[in-house]
């Protein structure tokens, strides 16, 4: 099998010389991050890594992004590992002060104020963060995976499969997703042989399952998209001519250069996933994922209760975390959307 | 014109006899109407079941089931929800107006303003304002609507109570009357509006601003323009018969496809803000698990989606001569 230079669009030697030039002019960086990035991807193919070193780059500049990485990481690494920044135990009640014993006001003891069973919202909005944060990248991930691989088959072989992917994400995308969600939820839990694969309906795998049930299908359509105007380009004419079968152009060529979009639907699949986690369970439909603990979402629906009595810090902690936790997750799309997009730049003025 | 939109509302016909088989059978598996009619009549004989069968249409494999709950709708003959035994055209007519009312005045304000946003941005790319309100409104597709209603609740029902020190809140937070309420009252009925509106017109604005900003970029880098401009006409003129018009083809035919989603907003707002709606006639009937409920509003807006999808298309050939239909 011949090995094919198939960098699109980027004249190599160029976009080489330019880098070389660029980490002489700044500092040992921009090597070192290639050098990685090389070892990563070796499968992809020797020299097809430069447009990823130019997205890295790409990226690396962009401020905004950059803030949003890392305020992103902070808020992951304290929900993935609750222990360390709560003060008390996910269902630990404190002990009752002189003026209150249920719902205190945020004070040096509680610093968000405690709930309706004194329990400290401090710890317990980055116990719930686990939960909701997890269902995001499993959703993400599920999703991506069978969305990329349905989107490029039915973008590479088209025909019959490529007429009723579109024609069943058509009917799904144009419905509202809560009420796709919510009808799929009872489908779902009534047919019985999915019973062992799926859970019970109140399940955190039923509600993984459902989301990446829905989710795959904006995946499968934006990869399917990047392949068809990918597979008339010259690069998979000339491995296809050199007797490259099927599922080598697919999985060595097609995928690897869909890649940028790919990664894209993944951030965007995260914040669906929570967000549509989180909107269920505002109404009632969501996991529970068992006594005493919390997702985002219940944090915030069993805060409704307390609106009218004034007990404003069960609602406004939860939501912050929530929206920080998006706006960082948009923001990081939407960095590595520019840093793969190379006319991204100009449309953006 | 007319012969393509003949023939394109000629299709919805079947597309509506598929969709809504679909949905027929995934609504009847997940929602089964004798197991809702059993939880709900706990101490119903045989007899009785096989009567409440009978009358529903609901023997037979699921195919002439289709057919029987076809015929039954098309007849009018609509039923009564298995919950409280009510008839269900009443009331989805009722919530409908109410969706109607609420939707309609929130995608106005929110594409008004969202425009008007995008057009301000994009006359000078990289402004201040420009750079505020491209992160506001990047914020603001981030926050979802159920957050930004409970926050607003909370907002006007105690903090901006207390802090003004008022005896009332400033705007009701839920209901489109007070209670007890009697006949139409145009300034009751707009206060009672406006936080739901907000809500709703948030998420508009915030991902119209956007996608009007990035369209109005493109077509201000565009030959036309520059030729526009060497012939010596005004900057204004420029902007508004030559720019404006193009950038807005593509926000007008997003809008009217877009229509899921602006339901999606609308369910949660209005069970929030309790204005009873079709979102909150849908949530309800999901709860109780009310076939004969949840039917003709899945009809609706099957309807809803397919007939925007044609206005989208029909409104992009009117808009923009280039595009032949026929």
């Amino acid at each position: 099998m011949t090995e094919i230079d198939h960098t699109p669009d980027v004249d190599t030697t160029e976009v080489r010389s330019a880098e070389i030039a660029q980490a002489i002019e700044t500092n040992t960086d921009a090597d070192l991050t290639g050098l990685t990035l090389r070892d990563e991807s070796e499968g992809v193919g020797g020299e097809s890594l430069s447009p990823f070193r130019l997205a890295l780059r790409h990226y690396k500049r962009n401020r905004m992004a950059m803030v949003a990485l890392i305020v992103l990481l902070i808020v992951m690494l304290m929900c993935l590992f609750p222990s360390i920044p709560a003060r008390y135990g996910e269902a630990q009640r404190l002990p009752k002060t002189a003026s209150t014993f249920i719902h205190a006001p945020p004070s040096a003891k509680a610093w968000f104020g405690t709930d309706d069973l004194n329990r400290d919202l401090f710890s317990r909005v980055f116990y719930g963060g686990r939960i909701s944060i997890m269902i995001g990248i499993a959703v993400a991930l599920i999703a991506c995976t069978v969305g990329t691989i349905v989107g490029a088959l039915a973008g590479y072989l088209g025909g019959l499969l490529d007429d009723i992917l579109m024609r069943i994400t058509d009917i799904f995308l144009a419905f509202p997703i809560l009420v796709s969600l919510l009808v799929l939820r009872n489908v779902l839990a009534e047919i019985s042989f999915l019973k062992v694969i799926m859970g019970d309906k109140t399940s955190v795998r039923f509600m993984v399952l459902l989301l990446s049930a829905v989710g795959w299908m904006a995946v499968a359509r934006i990869v399917r998209g990047v392949v068809l105007s990918l597979k008339e380009r010259e690069f998979i004419e000339a491995s296809r001519s050199v007797g490259a079968s099927g599922p080598r152009i697919m999985f060595r060529h097609l995928i690897p250069n869909a890649l940028g979009p790919i990664m894209v639907s993944l951030s965007l699949s995260v914040v669906g996933a929570i967000l549509a986690e989180s909107t269920l369970s505002f109404f009632g439909y969501g996991p529970s994922p068992g006594e005493g603990r919390t997702t985002w979402g219940l944090l915030i629906a069993q805060s409704k209760s307390g609106v009218l009595s004034g007990y404003w810090w069960l609602v406004v902690f939860p939501c912050a975390l929530l929206v920080i936790t998006i706006v960082a997750i948009n923001f990081v799309g939407d960095g590595l959307r520019d840093a793969f997009d190379p006319k991204a730049d100009m449309s953006r003025a | 014109m007319i012969r393509f939109v003949a023939r394109r509302l000629m299709w919805t016909i079947p597309t509506l006899f598929i969709i809504t088989f679909l949905v027929f059978i995934a609504i009847r598996i997940g929602t089964d109407p004798v197991q809702s009619y059993l939880r709900l009549n706990p101490r119903a004989t045989p007899a009785k079941i096989q009567q409440y069968k009978a009358t529903n249409g609901l023997t037979g494999n699921i195919v002439s089931q289709y057919f029987s709950w076809l015929h039954h709708f098309v007849t009018f003959n609509w039923g009564r929800s298995i919950k409280g035994s009510r008839p269900v055209w009443p009331e989805l007519k009722a919530a409908m107006a109410n969706t109607l009312v609420l939707g309609s005045l929130a995608t106005g304000v929110g594409l008004f303003f969202g425009v008007a946003i995008g057009i301000f941005s994009a006359m000078r790319p990289r402004s201040l304002f420009d750079q505020t309100s491209t992160t506001t409104a990047f914020v603001g597709i981030s926050v979802p609507p159920y957050v930004s209603a409970i926050l607003l609740q909370l907002f006007f029902a105690i903090t901006l109570t207390r802090w003004l020190g008022l005896s009332k809140p400033l705007l009701p937070t839920s209901g489109i009357y007070p209670p007890g309420h009697k006949g139409f009252d145009l300034v009751l009925r707009i206060k009672y509006l406006i936080l739901p509106i907000t809500v709703v017109a948030i998420q508009i604005i915030a991902v119209y601003s956007r996608y009007m900003r990035a369209s109005l970029l493109e077509v201000k880098n565009s030959d036309y323009l520059r030729t526009a401009r060497a012939k010596g006409v005004s900057e204004r003129r420029i902007l508004v018969r030559h720019a404006l018009r193009n950038a807005l083809i593509p926000i007008v035919t997003v809008a009217a496809i877009d229509i899921g989603g602006i339901i999606g907003g609308l369910i949660i707002t209005e069970r929030i803000f309790e204005n009873k709606g079709m979102g909150d006639f849908f949530l309800t009937a999901y709860t109780n698990g009310d076939f004969p409920q949840l039917m003709p509003w899945m009809v609706f807006i099957v309807l809803g989606v397919i007939l925007a999808n044609l206005l989208a298309d029909v409104l992009y050939a009117v808009l923009d001569p280039r595009i032949r239909l026929d």
